[in-house]
């Protein structure tokens, strides 16, 4: 594969009316792009393209999801001794549980079959 | 040549898909998949790599799309932006692959249009000329005289001036047609 090279700059009108003369060359490629191309429905395409969005999509929820619970149990934390001696043991317990359950969340969503691969 | 769904009842309809897919649905989303699949991979598949390649490219455009529907602006077409997000995606990729391959050279002529199967000589030729053009100029040439996209609709796609991709179509042209030994050569 060449270095993909970008183009030249844009040819003067004159040079592109010449070109535009020749309108068979432009129908002898037409033929030959014509039928080259996927079909025109392929359901098992559109399912991965699905499949794969929603993947993404639930990935990005699950990211989302733990940065919240994480924040919360860091506020928890900071805050539990100013606002009564019970919250801190509470915040306490949420901040290791939220970690642990965020790790078993993604091998969860990872080992669906659902989820896991295309 | 591929079916272009613009019109104005195909346009409403787009829309309202684009709504709802904008709103989270998945049958929305999937609908526009299947209406702009086969324009989509078409374009990945001429702009290079083997099929499975191209097919991987399209489908990782259409999520992207779907991610990044809230910047769909409908200025131009759904089938367009999501051809322009293949177009950046393959130049994103090809930067990543040249580097990768360091500077040996084995990068060069390692990759071409995939075949599965007997092709008839014509367009073994107009894929291998296809391959020979710049990228930018090949991502003209296949959209507009392969895929029926108007000039501006292909300068929205590319995010090129108008005039360039132009010039890019009449000079792919030429180049097409001298490789290939057509008439105008």
């Amino acid at each position: 594969m060449p270095e993909f090279p970008m183009s030249e700059s844009p040819m003067s009108e004159s040079l592109m009316s010449e070109f535009d003369s020749h309108p068979g060359a432009e129908v002898d490629l037409a033929a030959l792009f014509a039928d080259d191309g996927p079909p025109a429905h392929d359901a098992d395409f559109v399912a991965a393209v699905v499949r794969r969005a929603g993947r993404q999509r639930l990935a990005f929820e699950l990211v989302w999801s733990g940065l919240v619970a994480a924040l919360s149990a860091l506020v928890l934390w900071a805050v539990g001794p100013v606002l009564a001696p019970v919250v801190k043991p509470l915040a306490a317990v949420f901040a290791v549980f939220a970690p642990i359950g965020l790790i078993a969340a993604s091998v969860l969503f990872l080992a669906h079959p659902r989820t896991a691969g295309i | 040549m591929l079916p272009s769904p613009e019109g104005g009842c195909a346009n409403s309809v787009e829309q309202a898909l684009v709504a709802s897919a904008r709103a989270g649905s998945a049958a929305a989303f999937s609908a526009l998949v299947q209406r702009h699949q086969q324009a989509v991979r078409a374009f990945a598949r001429r702009l290079g790599g083997d099929l499975v390649e191209a097919d991987d490219l399209a489908q990782e455009a259409f999520v992207t799309a779907w991610s990044h529907l809230h910047r769909f602006d409908g200025r131009a077409s759904f089938r367009a932006w999501v051809c322009g997000v293949v177009y950046r995606k393959a130049l994103t990729a090809r930067r990543g692959a040249i580097r990768g391959m360091g500077r040996d050279g084995a990068y060069a002529g390692s990759r071409d249009w995939g075949s599965d199967g007997v092709e008839p000589a014509a367009k073994t030729a107009l894929r291998r000329a296809m391959s020979a053009l710049p990228v930018d100029q090949r991502a003209a040439v296949a959209l507009c005289l392969a895929a029926d996209f108007s000039h501006a609709e292909a300068a929205d796609a590319l995010n090129l001036p108008l005039g360039t991709v132009k010039s890019h179509v009449t000079r792919g042209r030429a180049k097409l047609l001298e490789l290939m030994g057509g008439p105008d050569a």
